[in-house]
C-alpha cells in the first residue's frame, strides 16, 4: 500500500492522496429498513426516559435520553424506535445506540424546524448535520473562539472525501462560510486546502492556508504551527487556544439547512476495500456499514479489519453493523492477511520514532513509562500530553510496538488519574 | 508451490504447541521467518506499517560488516604468509585467512544460537534477531590465533550474562559482543594480548609480532620511524595491511561500513563524529605535552584513529542502540567521551596497549545517566504550565 525506498536519507515521506481531476459522482446508497443512531450518553434505568422502544420517530425529530442530556441525536427517517441499548466505544467508554425501523410510507412525517440565525439554536439542533460541525464549542463562552478553520484537507492518508465536497460545492461552501460568520462573530475564518487542489477550486471570500502534501501537515496542531506560528502548548486542544476546526462538509450542510429550512442527512464518505480501490459514497447518517458493503458487493470475512477514519490515526471496530456517523469521512478495510504483525520485542532505542515524531517526543524512552502504567511519570518529564496523535511512530518503529496505541491509552489512563484527584 | 515452504506446512504441525517438538517452536518460528515474511496479525492499531523490522535492521549492519570482513579473512592469510616469509597472492591469502576466520566464526554463531534458542524455549518467545550482528561482531574483535574453545567460552560469557539475564535483546546494558570480548580479554590474556602471532594455528605457526599500539620507540628516537621500521607506516595502518584483530585492522574498511551505516541511519551518526572528535581533540592534546616523545602520547591524531580498533569499535559497536543514550546531546556526548577515554586508556595506562573496548563499556554504563542529565536539562528550560 504505502511504500519507502531502502537507503532512509530522509523521513519516511507519506503524502496524502489527491482528488482526481474530474471526480465522479458519489454512489448513492438507498435507505436501509434500519437505521443505528450513536449518542453519547449512558442508560441509567432509574431515571425517566424521554424516548423508550416503540416510540413513533419523525424524519428529523431530536431524541435525547432524558429530561437534561446535553448528547442528542436526530433521526433521518420517519419510522419506530425498535430498540435503545448500550454500545461500547474506544476504551470502553459506555454510548448508547437506538435502532430505528424505517417507514418508508411516513416519509412526509417531517418534524418542523424553526431556523434561527443564532448560535445557540445551531448548538441545540445542527450538532448532527454530515460533518459533525463544533457549535457546542462555538456556543461556549468558556472557550473564545477568535479563528475558525475550515479543512478542506484531508486529515489522514487514503481518504479524498473533504477535498471532494470542497471543490464540488465550492458555493454552498462560501454561503456557509458566510452564515458561520454571521451567528458566531467570529473576525476570521480561513479554509486549509492542499496546494494542488487550489487552482481547481477558486475560493475568493475565503483566507486560503495552503497545506503541505506530506503527512501530518495537515493536523490541526501542525497548520497552527504552520500557518498561524502558534504552537499548540502540551496538553491543550486548539480550542483552548481560540481556534476551531470544522469540517468543509459541516460548513456546506449549515448552507444546505438555512437554503432548504431542512435538515440534511447525506453523509459523504471514502471507502477503500481490500483491493485499494476508493470508492465515493453518499449515504444517510445511520445506515449500518454492512448496507454499504452489500451495495458495493464488498465480502467481509472473520479477522478482516475494518477501520474508521484512516489508517493512521483510525479506530478499528468490532461490528459490520456499526453505523455511519456525522464524523466518519473514512473508512478503510483491510484484508486478514496483510494486517501487520504483532511483536513483543522490547525497544532497541533505534531512534527511527524520534527522527519522525512531529512533536520532538523521547518516544524511544516516553514507552518505557507507559509499558509500565507510569503515566505521571510519562507526562511529567517524557511529554506524553505534547503527542498530536499522528501515528507516526507506530509506522516507524523497528521493534514493531504498536506506540500509538500505548501512548493514546496512557493519555486515556492520564485524564481518569487527573479527574479522579 | 514452493518446495521449501512445503518444507515448512510439513513441519509445522510438530513444533506447533499440540506436537512433540512444542519446546524448540521458536527455533522453527525463527528459521521460517528467515524464509518467509511473518504471519502472526496484531489485533489493535497501527493498522499500517513500515517494512522496516528488527531482522531487517539487523541485516543492514551485517552487510555494512561485510568489507571489514572479507578483508579480515584476505589480511589473516596475508600476514599468516608474511609471517611464514611467504608473500601470497590475493587468493591464496584469501583461502587460507578464511580457512582460519571461518572455524571462528562459525562457532561463534554456533554456540550463540545454542543459547539464544535454549533461553527462548524456556521464555516460549520468539528468537530475537538481535543475536544476528552479535555473533559477527564478536569474532571480528579476536585475533586469529584464537583457540576455538574461548570463542565458546566468550560468546557463552556475551550471550547469557551480557543479555539474557537481563531479559534479551533491548533490555542489555552492555553491548554483547563486547561483553564476550571483556571476558576472553581479562580470562585468557595470553591469547589476546598485544603479541597476538603467538599461539598454534596450523596457519601461522609459531610465529611472534606485536600490534601497532603495543610498540613504543625506545632511545629517543621517534615513534613514527619505529613504527614503520616494524611495518606500521600511516598507510598500512589505514589500508590495514598489519597484524592485529580480524575485524579491526583496515581503517578504509571500517569507514566505508560506518558510512553505510550513517546513510541507512542504521548507526547514529551523532555517536560516529562525536567520538571521532571526542579522538582527536584528545589527541592533539597530548601531542602537545611536553616529555612524552616517542610513546602513543606524542603519536597525534591520525595514527590515533588508523591505529588499533578504534574505527571498528565507534563504527560498529558504539552505535548498538540499546546500550548507547537514547537522547541526540546525550549521544554526542557518549561518543565523544569514548574517544576521549579511549586515548587516556592507550596513553596513561600501561596495562592496556588498547582501550577502546573499554571506553565503550564504560560508557555504555553510563549511557542512562547521560539520557537523566539531558532530561534534567530539557525540564529546567521548559516553561511551567501553572
Amino acid at each position: 500500500m504505502i511504500k519507502r525506498s531502502f537507503f532512509a536519507l530522509s523521513k519516511p515521506r507519506l503524502t496524502y492522496d489527491l482528488l482526481e481531476p474530474n471526480p465522479d459522482e458519489p454512489q448513492t446508497i438507498s435507505l436501509p429498513d434500519h437505521l443505528t443512531l450513536l449518542l453519547a450518553d449512558t442508560i441509567d434505568s432509574t431515571r425517566p426516559a424521554l424516548i423508550k422502544k416503540g416510540d413513533p420517530v419523525k424524519k428529523g425529530q431530536k431524541l435525547a435520553l432524558y429530561m437534561d442530556s446535553t448528547a442528542y441525536a436526530i433521526s433521518p427517517v420517519a419510522g419506530t424506535i425498535k430498540s435503545i441499548e448500550n454500545y461500547s466505544d474506544d476504551f470502553g467508554k459506555i454510548d448508547t445506540c437506538i435502532t430505528i425501523a424505517h417507514d418508508p410510507e411516513k416519509a412526509s412525517d417531517i418534524a418542523p424546524l424553526d431556523i434561527s440565525e443564532e448560535i445557540s439554536f445551531a448548538a441545540l439542533h445542527l450538532q448532527k448535520l454530515p460533518g459533525a460541525p463544533p457549535f457546542d464549542i462555538l456556543a461556549d463562552e468558556n472557550f473564545n473562539i477568535r479563528t475558525i478553520i475550515i479543512t478542506g484537507a484531508e486529515t489522514d492518508l487514503l481518504t479524498t472525501t473533504s477535498q471532494y465536497v470542497t471543490t464540488s460545492h465550492i458555493r454552498d461552501l462560501e454561503q456557509g462560510a458566510r452564515i458561520l460568520k454571521q451567528i458566531t462573530n467570529v473576525s476570521k475564518i480561513c479554509i486549509a486546502l492542499p496546494e494542488t487542489l487550489n487552482g481547481n477550486a477558486p475560493i475568493d471570500s475565503l483566507q486560503v492556508l495552503q497545506t503541505g502534501a506530506v503527512y501530518p501537515d495537515t493536523l490541526p496542531a501542525m497548520i497552527m504551527k504552520d500557518h498561524l506560528d502558534m504552537v499548540l502548548p502540551a496538553g491543550k486542544t486548539p480550542e483552548d487556544m481560540g481556534i476551531c476546526f470544522i469540517r468543509a462538509e459541516a460548513v456546506v450542510s449549515l448552507a444546505r439547512t438555512f437554503e432548504t429550512k431542512a435538515l440534511g442527512f447525506d453523509k459523504h464518505l471514502t471507502l477503500v476495500d481490500k483491493t485499494g480501490t476508493r470508492h465515493r459514497i453518499k449515504t444517510a447518517i445511520g445506515t449500518p456499514l454492512s448496507s454499504i458493503f452489500k451495495h458495493l458487493e464488498i465480502q467481509v470475512n472473520d479477522l478482516d479489519r475494518i477501520i474508521i477514519g484512516g489508517p493512521m490515526r483510525g479506530t478499528a471496530i468490532f461490528t459490520t453493523h456499526h453505523p455511519v456517523t456525522p464524523d466518519m469521512d473514512t473508512v478503510v478495510i483491510q484484508d486478514r492477511e496483510i494486517l501487520p504483525k504483532i511483536s513483543d520485542t522490547p525497544c532497541v532505542n533505534c531512534g527511527k520514532c524520534i527522527q519522525v515524531c512531529p512533536a520532538s517526543i523521547q518516544v524511544n524512552l516516553l514507552v518505557r513509562f507507559l509499558e509500565v502504567d507510569q503515566y505521571e511519570e510519562a507526562a511529567d518529564k517524557y511529554d506524553l500530553d505534547a503527542c498530536i496523535e499522528c501515528g507516526l511512530c507506530s509506522y516507524v518503529c523497528t521493534s514493531q510496538i504498536a506506540l500509538g496505541q500505548y501512548i493514546r491509552l496512557g493519555k486515556h489512563e492520564l485524564r481518569k488519574l487527573r479527574a479522579d484527584v | 508451490m514452493n518446495p521449501i515452504k512445503k518444507i515448512f506446512e510439513l513441519l509445522e504441525y510438530d513444533f506447533s504447541d499440540a506436537g512433540k517438538f512444542a519446546k524448540l517452536g521458536p527455533l522453527f518460528d525463527a528459521t521460517k521467518t528467515f524464509f518467509f515474511l511473518p504471519s502472526p496479525k496484531n489485533k489493535l492499531g497501527p493498522f499500517i506499517r513500515d517494512h522496516l523490522d528488527l531482522k531487517r535492521y539487523m541485516s543492514i549492519v551485517i552487510i555494512s560488516l561485510l568489507p571489514v570482513l572479507f578483508f579480515g579473512m584476505y589480511n589473516t592469510g596475508y600476514q599468516s604468509g608474511l609471517a611464514r616469509g611467504e608473500t601470497l597472492d590475493f587468493w591464496p591469502s584469501f583461502l587460507s585467512g578464511a580457512w582460519v576466520v571461518m572455524p571462528i566464526i562459525i562457532v561463534s554463531y554456533g554456540v550463540g544460537f545454542f543459547w539464544e534458542i535454549l533461553f527462548a524455549a524456556i521464555r516460549r518467545h520468539p528468537i530475537s534477531e538481535g543475536f544476528l550482528v552479535t555473533g559477527l561482531l564478536f569474532p571480528l574483535t579476536l585475533p586469529p590465533t584464537i583457540p576455538l574453545w574461548q570463542v565458546a567460552m566468550g560468546i557463552s560469557f556475551g550471550v547469557v550474562i551480557g543479555k539474557e539475564i537481563f531479559g534479551g535483546t533491548g533490555r542489555n546494558i552492555l553491548n554483547p559482543a563486547l561483553t564476550a570480548r571483556a571476558f576472553v580479554f581479562f580470562s585468557y590474556p595470553v591469547s589476546m594480548s598485544g603479541n597476538i602471532w603467538v599461539a598454534g594455528a596450523d596457519a601461522v605457526d609459531g610465529i611472534t609480532g606485536a600490534t601497532a599500539l603495543a610498540v613504543n620507540a625506545e632511545g629517543g628516537s621517534s615513534l613514527f620511524s619505529t613504527l614503520s621500521d616494524q611495518g606500521f607506516s600511516l598507510s598500512n595502518l589505514f589500508f590495514g595491511f598489519v597484524p592485529g584483530s580480524i575485524g579491526e585492522t583496515s581503517a578504509l574498511c571500517c569507514l566505508i561500513g560506518a558510512v553505510f551505516l550513517m546513510v541507512t541511519r542504521i548507526g547514529n551518526y551523532r555517536i560516529i563524529l562525536g567520538g571521532i572528535a571526542g579522538l582527536i581533540i584528545t589527541a592533539i592534546l597530548f601531542y602537545f605535552l611536553p616529555g612524552t616523545r616517542g610513546t602513543w602520547a606524542d603519536a597525534g591524531p591520525l595514527y590515533h584513529l588508523c591505529a588499533g580498533g578504534f574505527l571498528f569499535g565507534i563504527s560498529f559497536m558504539a552505535t548498538d542502540p540499546v546500550s548507547a543514550p537514547g537522547t541526540n546531546p546525550g549521544r554526542w556526548i557518549f561518543g565523544f567521551l569514548i574517544g576521549f577515554l579511549t586515548v587516556i586508556l592507550r596513553v596513561a595506562n600501561p596495562a592496556f596497549a588498547e582501550g577502546v573496548m573499554l571506553a565503550i563499556l564504560f560508557m555504555n554504563v553510563f549511557a542512562p545517566l547521560l539520557d537523566h542529565l539531558v532530561l534534567k536539562h530539557r525540564i529546567s528550560k521548559r516553561i511551567p504550565n501553572v
